[in-house]
Protein backbone atom coordinates (compact mmCIF):
# COMPACT_ATOMS: atom_id res chain seq x y z
CA UNK A 1 0.00 0.00 0.00
CA UNK A 2 1.59 3.63 -0.91
CA UNK A 3 1.77 5.95 1.52
CA UNK A 4 -0.77 8.46 -0.57
CA UNK A 5 -3.68 5.36 -0.42
CA UNK A 6 -3.15 4.55 3.51
CA UNK A 7 -3.90 8.51 4.36
CA UNK A 8 -6.84 8.16 2.10
CA UNK A 9 -7.96 5.59 4.10
CA UNK A 10 -7.30 7.12 7.29
CA UNK A 11 -9.48 9.82 6.49
CA UNK A 12 -11.94 7.96 5.85
CA UNK A 13 -11.65 6.06 9.27
CA UNK A 14 -12.71 9.35 10.38
CA UNK A 15 -15.81 9.82 9.45
CA UNK A 16 -16.75 6.11 10.60
CA UNK A 17 -17.16 4.96 13.65
CA UNK A 18 -13.92 4.59 15.59
CA UNK A 19 -13.01 0.58 16.44
CA UNK A 20 -10.05 -1.58 18.01
CA UNK A 21 -7.27 -2.50 16.09
CA UNK A 22 -8.01 -4.98 13.45
CA UNK A 23 -6.03 -7.89 13.94
CA UNK A 24 -4.05 -9.73 10.84
CA UNK A 25 -1.41 -8.03 11.12
CA UNK A 26 -2.04 -4.71 8.88
CA UNK A 27 0.99 -1.93 10.20
CA UNK A 28 -0.68 1.06 8.71
CA UNK A 29 -2.74 3.37 9.68
CA UNK A 30 -5.89 2.31 8.53
CA UNK A 31 -6.81 -0.40 10.42
CA UNK A 32 -6.64 1.88 13.68
CA UNK A 33 -8.46 4.53 15.33
CA UNK A 34 -7.46 8.16 15.00
CA UNK A 35 -5.22 9.17 18.33
CA UNK A 36 -4.23 5.92 18.89
CA UNK A 37 -0.38 5.93 19.65
CA UNK A 38 1.48 2.20 18.44
CA UNK A 39 3.72 1.71 21.57
CA UNK A 40 0.25 1.27 23.71
CA UNK A 41 -2.14 -1.80 23.71
CA UNK A 42 -5.35 -0.41 22.89
CA UNK A 43 -6.67 3.16 23.23
CA UNK A 44 -8.42 2.76 26.63
CA UNK A 45 -4.55 1.95 28.32
CA UNK A 46 -3.08 4.77 26.31
CA UNK A 47 -5.84 7.01 28.32
CA UNK A 48 -5.16 5.42 31.61
CA UNK A 49 -1.03 6.17 30.24
CA UNK A 50 -1.97 9.50 29.83
CA UNK A 51 -3.80 10.34 32.85
CA UNK A 52 -1.43 8.80 35.39
CA UNK A 53 1.52 10.83 34.12
CA UNK A 54 -0.63 13.91 34.73
CA UNK A 55 -1.07 13.02 38.05
CA UNK A 56 2.78 12.56 38.35
CA UNK A 57 3.16 16.03 36.70
CA UNK A 58 0.59 17.47 39.08
CA UNK A 59 2.30 15.41 42.12
CA UNK A 60 5.70 17.54 41.59
CA UNK A 61 3.26 21.02 41.17
CA UNK A 62 1.94 20.29 44.34
CA UNK A 63 5.03 20.42 45.89
CA UNK A 64 6.49 23.52 43.81
CA UNK A 65 3.64 25.22 45.24
CA UNK A 66 4.20 23.34 48.72
CA UNK A 67 7.53 25.30 49.24
CA UNK A 68 5.99 28.21 48.68
CA UNK A 69 3.09 27.55 51.55
CA UNK A 70 5.98 26.61 53.58
CA UNK A 71 7.87 29.69 53.20
CA UNK A 72 4.97 31.70 53.73
CA UNK A 73 3.86 29.79 56.95
CA UNK A 74 7.19 30.54 58.29
CA UNK A 75 7.50 34.07 57.98
CA UNK A 76 4.00 34.66 58.51
CA UNK A 77 4.58 33.19 62.13
CA UNK A 78 7.37 35.39 63.09
CA UNK A 79 5.37 38.62 62.14
CA UNK A 80 1.71 36.89 62.40
CA UNK A 81 0.74 41.41 63.28
CA UNK A 82 2.37 42.27 59.98
CA UNK A 83 0.93 39.77 57.85
CA UNK A 84 -2.81 40.40 58.96
CA UNK A 85 -1.84 44.19 59.03
CA UNK A 86 -0.60 44.07 55.38
CA UNK A 87 -3.50 41.63 54.04
CA UNK A 88 -5.74 44.02 54.95
CA UNK A 89 -4.82 46.13 52.25
CA UNK A 90 -5.91 43.42 49.39
CA UNK A 91 -8.99 43.61 48.20
CA UNK A 92 -11.33 41.40 49.52
CA UNK A 93 -13.91 41.87 47.03
CA UNK A 94 -11.92 41.42 43.80
CA UNK A 95 -10.39 38.01 45.18
CA UNK A 96 -13.84 36.56 45.58
CA UNK A 97 -15.11 37.83 42.36
CA UNK A 98 -11.85 36.23 40.99
CA UNK A 99 -12.41 33.07 43.15
CA UNK A 100 -16.44 32.42 42.03
CA UNK A 101 -14.54 33.16 38.27
CA UNK A 102 -12.34 30.24 38.65
CA UNK A 103 -14.35 27.94 39.85
CA UNK A 104 -16.70 28.80 36.93
CA UNK A 105 -14.30 27.99 35.03
CA UNK A 106 -13.39 24.43 36.43
CA UNK A 107 -17.29 24.12 35.79
CA UNK A 108 -17.01 24.97 32.38
CA UNK A 109 -13.95 22.47 31.98
CA UNK A 110 -15.66 19.72 33.35
CA UNK A 111 -18.26 19.99 31.22
CA UNK A 112 -15.73 20.16 28.32
CA UNK A 113 -14.68 16.80 29.60
CA UNK A 114 -17.73 15.34 29.97
CA UNK A 115 -18.41 16.63 26.07
CA UNK A 116 -15.28 14.87 25.38
CA UNK A 117 -16.71 11.83 26.88
CA UNK A 118 -19.65 11.27 24.57
CA UNK A 119 -17.33 13.05 21.52
CA UNK A 120 -19.21 16.17 20.93
CA UNK A 121 -16.64 18.64 19.43
CA UNK A 122 -18.86 21.36 18.92
CA UNK A 123 -19.97 21.06 22.91
CA UNK A 124 -16.36 20.38 23.69
CA UNK A 125 -15.29 23.68 21.30
CA UNK A 126 -18.15 25.69 23.07
CA UNK A 127 -17.12 25.06 27.02
CA UNK A 128 -13.52 25.27 26.17
CA UNK A 129 -14.25 28.40 24.72
CA UNK A 130 -16.28 29.62 27.86
CA UNK A 131 -13.23 28.47 30.17
CA UNK A 132 -10.34 30.54 28.37
CA UNK A 133 -13.05 33.86 28.57
CA UNK A 134 -13.36 33.30 32.30
CA UNK A 135 -9.49 32.33 32.62
CA UNK A 136 -8.59 35.74 30.96
CA UNK A 137 -11.67 37.40 32.95
CA UNK A 138 -9.31 36.35 36.04
CA UNK A 139 -6.31 37.74 34.61
CA UNK A 140 -8.02 41.00 33.54
CA UNK A 141 -8.93 41.36 37.43
CA UNK A 142 -5.58 40.41 38.49
CA UNK A 143 -4.16 42.86 36.52
CA UNK A 144 -6.47 45.71 37.94
CA UNK A 145 -5.41 44.37 41.41
CA UNK A 146 -1.53 44.18 40.62
CA UNK A 147 -1.86 47.87 39.47
CA UNK A 148 -3.48 49.22 42.41
CA UNK A 149 -0.59 47.58 44.28
CA UNK A 150 2.10 49.52 42.68
CA UNK A 151 -0.04 52.86 42.84
CA UNK A 152 0.02 52.22 46.55
CA UNK A 153 3.86 51.69 47.47
CA UNK A 154 3.16 48.17 48.14
CA UNK A 155 5.55 46.00 45.96
CA UNK A 156 8.53 45.44 47.45
CA UNK A 157 11.53 46.30 46.92
CA UNK A 158 13.29 50.25 47.26
CA UNK A 159 10.04 51.92 46.42
CA UNK A 160 7.79 49.91 49.30
CA UNK A 161 6.16 52.21 52.51
CA UNK A 162 4.48 51.28 55.40
CA UNK A 163 3.13 53.62 57.10
CA UNK A 164 4.44 51.76 61.04
CA UNK A 165 7.89 51.28 61.20
CA UNK A 166 7.95 48.46 63.08
CA UNK A 167 5.91 46.37 61.05
CA UNK A 168 7.62 47.18 57.85
CA UNK A 169 10.18 44.24 57.45
CA UNK A 170 6.52 41.66 58.36
CA UNK A 171 4.57 43.94 55.38
CA UNK A 172 6.79 43.93 52.83
CA UNK A 173 7.14 40.01 53.27
CA UNK A 174 3.90 39.40 53.35
CA UNK A 175 3.89 41.12 49.73
CA UNK A 176 7.29 38.75 48.80
CA UNK A 177 5.10 36.26 49.08
CA UNK A 178 1.95 37.67 47.72
CA UNK A 179 3.26 38.64 44.57
CA UNK A 180 5.42 35.63 43.89
CA UNK A 181 2.21 32.76 44.34
CA UNK A 182 -0.42 34.82 42.52
CA UNK A 183 2.14 36.14 40.66
CA UNK A 184 3.16 31.65 39.54
CA UNK A 185 -0.57 30.75 40.03
CA UNK A 186 -1.09 33.64 37.18
CA UNK A 187 1.53 32.31 35.08
CA UNK A 188 0.00 28.51 35.07
CA UNK A 189 -3.56 30.50 34.47
CA UNK A 190 -1.49 32.37 31.09
CA UNK A 191 0.05 28.74 29.79
CA UNK A 192 -3.59 26.98 30.63
CA UNK A 193 -4.84 29.92 28.45
CA UNK A 194 -2.37 28.82 25.91
CA UNK A 195 -3.25 25.33 26.21
CA UNK A 196 -7.23 25.63 25.89
CA UNK A 197 -6.06 27.63 22.63
CA UNK A 198 -4.46 24.89 21.11
CA UNK A 199 -7.83 22.28 21.93
CA UNK A 200 -9.96 24.82 20.98
CA UNK A 201 -8.40 24.58 17.37
CA UNK A 202 -8.37 20.98 17.46
CA UNK A 203 -11.69 20.58 18.57
CA UNK A 204 -12.70 22.42 15.56
CA UNK A 205 -11.48 20.20 13.32
CA UNK A 206 -13.29 17.44 15.00
CA UNK A 207 -10.39 15.60 16.80
CA UNK A 208 -12.11 13.38 19.67
CA UNK A 209 -14.11 10.87 19.59
CA UNK A 210 -15.39 8.74 22.74
CA UNK A 211 -12.10 6.63 22.64
CA UNK A 212 -9.72 9.69 22.42
CA UNK A 213 -10.63 12.00 24.79
CA UNK A 214 -6.96 12.00 26.94
CA UNK A 215 -5.94 15.05 25.97
CA UNK A 216 -9.05 17.25 26.41
CA UNK A 217 -9.12 14.70 30.26
CA UNK A 218 -5.38 16.17 31.25
CA UNK A 219 -6.49 19.55 30.06
CA UNK A 220 -8.96 19.63 32.76
CA UNK A 221 -6.49 17.94 35.47
CA UNK A 222 -4.07 20.67 34.55
CA UNK A 223 -6.82 23.30 35.10
CA UNK A 224 -8.68 22.57 38.39
CA UNK A 225 -4.88 22.18 39.74
CA UNK A 226 -4.59 25.66 39.41
CA UNK A 227 -8.41 26.43 40.61
CA UNK A 228 -7.11 23.80 43.82
CA UNK A 229 -3.85 26.45 44.06
CA UNK A 230 -6.36 29.48 43.96
CA UNK A 231 -8.90 28.09 46.93
CA UNK A 232 -5.87 27.82 49.32
CA UNK A 233 -4.03 31.02 48.18
CA UNK A 234 -7.99 33.28 48.39
CA UNK A 235 -8.09 32.67 52.65
CA UNK A 236 -4.44 32.53 52.96
CA UNK A 237 -3.56 35.77 51.32
CA UNK A 238 -6.71 38.04 51.37
CA UNK A 239 -8.73 37.22 54.34
CA UNK A 240 -6.08 37.34 57.22
CA UNK A 241 -6.74 40.73 58.62
CA UNK A 242 -10.60 40.19 57.72
CA UNK A 243 -11.89 40.71 61.60
CA UNK A 244 -9.28 43.49 61.98
CA UNK A 245 -11.66 45.91 60.49
CA UNK A 246 -11.76 47.28 56.48
CA UNK A 247 -8.57 48.75 55.84
CA UNK A 248 -9.16 48.93 52.33
CA UNK B 1 -13.32 0.30 41.47
CA UNK B 2 -11.68 -1.89 38.99
CA UNK B 3 -8.07 -0.97 37.75
CA UNK B 4 -9.24 0.68 34.55
CA UNK B 5 -11.13 4.15 34.24
CA UNK B 6 -14.75 3.77 33.89
CA UNK B 7 -16.09 5.13 30.18
CA UNK B 8 -19.54 6.17 31.66
CA UNK B 9 -20.62 9.63 30.99
CA UNK B 10 -20.78 11.29 34.21
CA UNK B 11 -24.57 13.44 34.57
CA UNK B 12 -24.14 16.86 34.73
CA UNK B 13 -26.02 17.16 38.29
CA UNK B 14 -22.77 16.10 39.55
CA UNK B 15 -20.76 18.90 38.77
CA UNK B 16 -22.95 22.22 38.87
CA UNK B 17 -23.80 20.14 42.41
CA UNK B 18 -20.13 20.53 43.58
CA UNK B 19 -20.14 23.90 41.55
CA UNK B 20 -23.27 25.00 44.46
CA UNK B 21 -21.14 23.45 47.20
CA UNK B 22 -17.81 25.29 46.50
CA UNK B 23 -19.78 28.23 46.00
CA UNK B 24 -20.90 27.91 49.84
CA UNK B 25 -17.85 26.90 50.96
CA UNK B 26 -16.59 30.53 49.32
CA UNK B 27 -19.33 32.30 51.50
CA UNK B 28 -18.37 30.46 54.87
CA UNK B 29 -14.84 31.16 54.29
CA UNK B 30 -15.17 34.90 53.98
CA UNK B 31 -17.90 34.79 56.60
CA UNK B 32 -15.77 33.10 59.02
CA UNK B 33 -12.64 35.41 58.14
CA UNK B 34 -14.94 38.44 59.48
CA UNK B 35 -15.14 36.52 62.78
CA UNK B 36 -12.04 37.37 65.35
CA UNK B 37 -11.80 33.61 66.01
CA UNK B 38 -8.35 33.99 68.26
CA UNK B 39 -5.62 31.07 67.14
CA UNK B 40 -8.47 29.38 64.79
CA UNK B 41 -9.28 31.71 62.08
CA UNK B 42 -6.51 29.92 59.76
CA UNK B 43 -7.15 26.56 60.71
CA UNK B 44 -11.21 26.97 60.14
CA UNK B 45 -10.39 28.52 56.75
CA UNK B 46 -7.94 25.60 55.60
CA UNK B 47 -10.39 23.07 56.88
CA UNK B 48 -12.65 24.91 54.71
CA UNK B 49 -10.61 24.69 51.56
CA UNK B 50 -9.19 21.39 52.17
CA UNK B 51 -12.99 19.92 51.94
CA UNK B 52 -12.95 22.49 48.82
CA UNK B 53 -9.98 20.95 47.12
CA UNK B 54 -11.27 17.33 48.13
CA UNK B 55 -14.57 18.17 46.43
CA UNK B 56 -12.30 19.27 43.13
CA UNK B 57 -10.38 16.28 43.04
CA UNK B 58 -13.18 13.37 43.90
CA UNK B 59 -15.80 15.11 40.99
CA UNK B 60 -14.21 17.87 38.53
CA UNK B 61 -10.97 15.46 38.43
CA UNK B 62 -12.94 12.44 38.21
CA UNK B 63 -10.93 10.45 40.66
CA UNK B 64 -14.35 8.95 41.25
CA UNK B 65 -14.06 6.78 38.66
CA UNK B 66 -10.49 6.63 38.13
CA UNK B 67 -8.12 3.61 38.42
CA UNK B 68 -6.19 2.94 41.86
CA UNK B 69 -2.87 3.27 40.54
CA UNK B 70 -4.03 6.58 39.72
CA UNK B 71 -5.85 7.49 42.85
CA UNK B 72 -2.99 6.20 44.43
CA UNK B 73 -0.50 8.98 42.85
CA UNK B 74 -2.95 11.80 43.92
CA UNK B 75 -2.77 11.04 47.53
CA UNK B 76 1.53 10.44 46.86
CA UNK B 77 1.82 14.15 46.11
CA UNK B 78 -0.46 15.26 49.02
CA UNK B 79 1.42 12.82 51.55
CA UNK B 80 4.76 14.02 50.04
CA UNK B 81 3.60 17.42 50.74
CA UNK B 82 2.81 16.71 54.33
CA UNK B 83 6.02 15.37 54.87
CA UNK B 84 7.59 18.42 53.61
CA UNK B 85 5.39 20.29 55.69
CA UNK B 86 5.49 18.77 59.15
CA UNK B 87 9.61 18.72 58.99
CA UNK B 88 9.75 22.24 58.29
CA UNK B 89 7.16 23.68 60.99
CA UNK B 90 8.54 20.97 63.26
CA UNK B 91 12.17 22.26 62.46
CA UNK B 92 10.93 26.07 63.42
CA UNK B 93 8.63 25.55 66.30
CA UNK B 94 11.47 24.07 67.86
CA UNK B 95 14.01 26.48 67.58
CA UNK B 96 14.64 29.54 70.01
CA UNK B 97 14.55 32.22 67.94
CA UNK B 98 15.23 36.20 68.73
CA UNK B 99 11.60 37.64 69.95
CA UNK B 100 11.25 40.16 67.73
CA UNK B 101 10.74 39.37 63.94
CA UNK B 102 14.63 40.62 62.16
CA UNK B 103 15.26 43.88 60.38
CA UNK B 104 16.81 42.53 57.68
CA UNK B 105 14.98 40.43 55.52
CA UNK B 106 14.71 42.79 52.56
CA UNK B 107 16.32 46.00 52.11
CA UNK B 108 14.94 48.53 54.48
CA UNK B 109 11.71 49.61 53.10
CA UNK B 110 10.93 53.58 53.50
CA UNK B 111 8.68 54.61 56.17
CA UNK B 112 7.32 57.99 55.12
CA UNK B 113 6.74 58.87 51.15
CA UNK B 114 10.10 59.74 49.05
CA UNK B 115 10.21 63.10 47.63
CA UNK B 116 8.50 63.25 44.53
CA UNK B 117 11.83 64.13 42.64
CA UNK B 118 14.83 62.56 44.48
CA UNK B 119 17.66 64.75 43.63
CA UNK B 120 19.68 63.49 40.61
CA UNK B 121 23.35 62.52 41.12
CA UNK B 122 24.46 64.84 38.52
CA UNK B 123 27.09 64.49 35.69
Amino acid sequence: MSKEEGDTTRMATHTTTPHQPAPGGDHGHAAHPSGYAHQFEDLGQQLDSSVLGMWIFLAQEIMFFGGLFAGYSVYRWRAPEAFAAASNHLNVPLGGLNTVVLILSSLTMALAVRAAMMGENKQILRYLVATLILGCTFLGVKVIEYADKFEHHLVPGYNFQWPVASEAAGAQMFYVFYFVMTGMHAFHMIIGAGLLLYFINKARKNTYHTQYYGPIENMGLYWHFVDIVWIFLFPLLYLLGLHLGSGH
Amino acid sequence: MDNHSSHEIPSVGAYVGVFGALMVFTAITVGAATLDLGMMNTPIALAIAGCKAAMVMWIFMELRHAPRLTRLTAITGIAFLAIMLILTFGDYYGRTLPDTPPKAWLPQPATAPAPAHAPSQGH
